[in-house]
């Protein structure tokens, strides 16, 4: 079962590219930490900002829908926005849900 | 001390059966066995609520269970034509109970003996004071005069206090005198008696009815709370052997107004008729036949007929009174319907008081109107049918139970709406000129400093906080709708009003007045949400004559930027939901907190806490040993989720519960998950148009996402609540 207690956190000293990773499950609470530490590194001028879903099992609606403002976000600072490791099953949510086309999927 | 013995003797309830009154079963008790305070109580109840069975438990009590004080309850009835009689019937019960408890035998109370048997029966140590009360009975009526009697005979248990006997006196249904032929006579000797004594006794009587007299200490019992009454209705189900579900208990509770009375009515209907009570339909069709012409509808046509005198009266009444259902809460004037009535002033007087104390009508201020009870309302509406021409028995039930089956859904909807509110009136009534953090009310600076952070590390940052808010310190906190009787708009119900000082000077000037409203909204409100009910609730204050007042509007996930500005330009304010319930526990750390109770496989889980995670690894467990697809097992696992969170933030579930099945077999799965509580909207569910992404609204697609996944969903509105029905089937070519 996946970890309860595991935190989005920030990596990488690099302002100009951040990495935020989601954790085990995408919910409403992940999502606005996400989404917290997201505007945050945007406000700080990151160019690349890059959701890590190594880790992530499970994402629920809610928590895709507050992905999406960060998505708006990103657009309005010109900032590149990447989802990366994502999971086959959750890559094919995306997709049938249409945010593939806004974001970039990396391995 | 909680009720132990089993032993009944005025009540028909067992201890163990009585439901909640904890607070005043202990406040009436303990008055009873310390002599503390040394006045009367004064218990005030609306008819119906259970005051009476309350009394009688603690009656019971007191006589098993301490030898402190000799226990006498008497209670007036409608047999009681006057004080004399009444004070007759008075003092033989003091006897009878105050010698079956010297003596230590309950039995006497049943078998009745006469007053010269109970006479030989009292005592030694007694025997004074008891032949002196045999022989006011034995002359058989007044001494000099009339109201000689009725004296000697109302203080016959304080000439037992004079001997050494201690009594604690409890004289119930006071209201009834109204109806009696000297009206007051008998409460007011009473009252006037028992003035002079130095121990304590209750006096208990309809709200709204008088007892004109000092020093009384006030003890209000209100209905049971709606958890309190449905566990009455399973408890009288269990006891009479009724087949009943929780949703049909839950609608009982609701709909007999807490009253017990009328539940067990219900119940014994449905004994009697050997009916399951197991879904909304089934309860209404026994209220109609109950109401209509069972013991139910029987019990208040007599309560009208012992009101009115004769049946023409009573028939002019329900006609005058029928044109105030609609629309709810209409007042009429007094004076009108007292010429519709055709009666005299007197009359009418009585009349009207006896209805107001029985619960048919509320008094205003020379008006009147009918009481917010739906039974009353279906009782009126329905005798009013019968008496027109052309109407059949048969055709007024039909018309009751379609009613009430109509309304049921609603009714309980509402009920799990309050349930789940905020309970703004406590809050306000919380707040006392305290500082907080203005993250705590401010919801652009809540969102800016604290929204997503963990629990404790908001707590803590709070805590550090220098940028405060003062709050008032509220005096009187109620709903809009008990200050208005008709707000005009949908959502008045979660409106509260609070009238309060900024200053404990309480100067004029530190006079406020806050309006506080729940709104709903699946996003952040938005602007024009927040104007609306600017405008709504200026529109509501203007009428209660309040010029400066602040709007405090809450929303679930809080504001948007525009929203804010909308409100700031106003001076008002807004928060979201986790702000107001960070504020509760700000204010009251010691709060106790709301808990979350866990080839076909079956399971429940607690709503909330992501519990949706553990049905989604049981789907797991399924999959691997019925051997499903990879990619089939993921889409159902998100579908499950999303349906789960659908039950969990919408449901407004009462029991705080999601049930789900799975049903496999070699083609496909089936899962049912249901709730308890409001029943999904339908809604234009059948569009798989655009992405969500390029959607407006970025919340309540979770039942497309669904749809999406799925092979077939199937959303089904029940009595209580949702049922969602997802189907996958597993092998190709299998759908």
């Amino acid at each position: 079962m996946p970890s309860e207690s595991e935190l989005p956190a920030a990596e990488s000293a690099d302002p100009v590219r951040a990495v935020v990773r989601v954790g085990d499950y995408l919910n409403k609470l992940r999502g606005e930490q996400v989404e917290r530490e997201c505007r945050q590194k945007l406000k700080d001028g990151c160019q690349e900002l890059v959701v890590d879903f190594s880790q992530t099992e499970i994402v629920n609606s809610v928590g895709i829908s507050i992905l999406l403002g960060v998505i708006d976000s990103a657009k309005g600072t010109g900032a590149k926005i990447v989802f990366s490791d994502v999971r086959e099953d959750t890559a094919e949510l995306f997709d049938l849900l249409g945010i593939t086309k806004h974001v970039t999927l990396t391995a | 001390m909680s009720p132990q013995n089993a032993n009944t003797l005025l009540t028909g309830v067992p201890p163990d059966r009585f439901v909640g009154r904890r607070q005043e079963f202990e406040r009436v008790y303990a008055a009873a066995v310390t002599g503390i305070p040394a006045r009367g109580i004064r218990l005030s109840a609306a008819a119906g609520v259970g005051a009476s069975e309350l009394l009688r438990q603690v009656y019971d009590r007191l006589f098993t269970d301490q030898r402190f004080c000799v226990p006498f309850y008497f209670a007036l009835e409608p047999g009681d034509e006057s004080a004399t009689s009444a004070a007759t019937r008075y003092l033989y019960q003091f006897l009878l109970q105050a010698v079956a408890f010297r003596r230590g035998e309950p039995d006497l109370l049943l078998t009745q003996p006469d007053i010269g048997d109970l006479s030989r029966l009292a005592p030694p140590a007694d025997a004074d004071w008891v032949d002196g009360v045999r022989e006011i009975l034995e002359r058989g009526g007044p001494l000099q005069n009339e109201r000689a009697f009725i004296r000697t005979a109302l203080a016959a248990p304080l000439r037992a206090a004079v001997n050494g006997v201690r009594v604690f006196p409890i004289v119930d249904d006071l209201h009834r005198s109204v109806k009696m032929a000297d009206d007051r006579r008998f409460v007011d000797e009473l009252v006037s008696i028992f003035s002079v004594s130095k121990a304590p006794y209750v006096f208990s009587a309809a709200k709204g009815f008088v007892i004109r007299g000092d020093g009384f200490e006030q003890l209000n019992v209100e209905p049971l709370s709606r958890e309190e009454m449905s566990e009455v209705v399973a408890s009288q189900g269990a006891e009479a052997d009724v087949e009943l579900s929780d949703h049909a208990r839950d609608l009982i509770a609701v709909q007999t107004g807490s009253r017990p009375g009328r539940s067990q009515a219900l119940i014994d209907a449905a004994r009697s008729r050997r009916r399951r009570l197991e879904s909304f339909r089934d309860v209404e069709q026994v209220y109609a036949e109950e109401l209509v012409g069972g013991r139910l509808g029987q019990e208040l046509d007599e309560k009208l007929l012992e009101t009115a005198s004769d049946a023409d009266t009573v028939r002019r009444l329900v006609e005058a009174l029928h044109f105030s259902i609609e629309p709810a809460s209409s007042r009429f004037s007094l004076s009108a319907l007292r010429e519709r009535l055709d009666v005299d002033v007197d009359r009418f007087n009585r009349l009207i008081e006896a209805l107001a104390v029985d619960g048919f009508v509320v008094l205003e201020a020379g008006l009147g109107r009918l009481e917010e009870d739906a039974l009353i309302a279906d009782l009126i509406d329905s005798r009013y049918r019968l008496t027109r021409s052309g109407t059949t028995t048969a055709s007024v039930q039909a018309h009751i139970v379609t009613k009430a089956i109509g309304r049921a859904p609603l009714l309980m909807e509402n009920v799990y709406r309050s349930e789940a509110g905020l309970d703004l009136e406590e809050l306000l009534l919380s707040f006392d000129l305290q500082e907080i953090p203005i993250g705590l009310l401010d919801y652009r600076s809540f969102r800016e400093n604290y929204k997503g952070l963990p629990e404790s590390e908001v707590l803590e940052r709070l805590s550090r906080d220098d940028q405060t808010v003062p709050l008032p310190q509220m005096s009187h906190v109620a709903e809009l709708l008990e200050h208005l009787s008709s707000p005009g708009f949908a959502g008045a119900d979660r409106v509260v009003v609070g009238v309060g000082f900024t200053d404990r000077a309480y100067r004029p000037d530190d006079r406020t007045v806050w309006l506080v409203a729940e709104i709903e909204s699946k996003l952040e409100a938005e602007a024009d949400a927040a104007e609306s009910w600017l405008t709504k609730l200026s529109g509501a204050a203007s009428p209660l004559g309040y010029k400066n007042y602040r709007v405090w509007l809450i929303a679930p996930e809080g504001f948007t930027n525009e929203a804010l500005d909308v409100l700031e330009a106003r001076d008002a304010m807004g928060s979201s939901r986790r702000q107001v319930e960070l504020l509760r526990e700000f204010l009251n750390p010691h709060a106790a907190n709301i808990s979350v109770d866990a080839k076909e496989y079956e399971m429940v889980i607690p709503a909330g806490d992501d519990a949706e995670l553990i049905s989604a690894h049981s789907l797991e467990e399924i999959a691997r040993r019925h051997d499903f697809p990879a990619k089939a097992v993921n889409q159902i696992k998100t579908a499950l989720v999303e349906a789960c969170i659908n039950a969990s933030e919408h449901g407004l579930s009462p029991d705080r519960k999601i049930y789900q099945k799975f049903a496999v077999d070699d083609e496909k799965i089936v899962i049912t998950i249901s709730n308890r509580g409001i029943r999904m909207r339908p809604n234009n569910q059948n569009s798989n148009e655009g992405d969500a992404s390029e959607r407006t609204g970025r919340r309540g697609w979770g039942l497309e996402l669904i749809r999406r996944l799925m092979d077939d969903v199937r959303v089904e509105q029940v009595d209580d609540g949702t049922r969602i029905l997802m189907t996958k089937y597993l092998r190709a070519g299998a759908a």
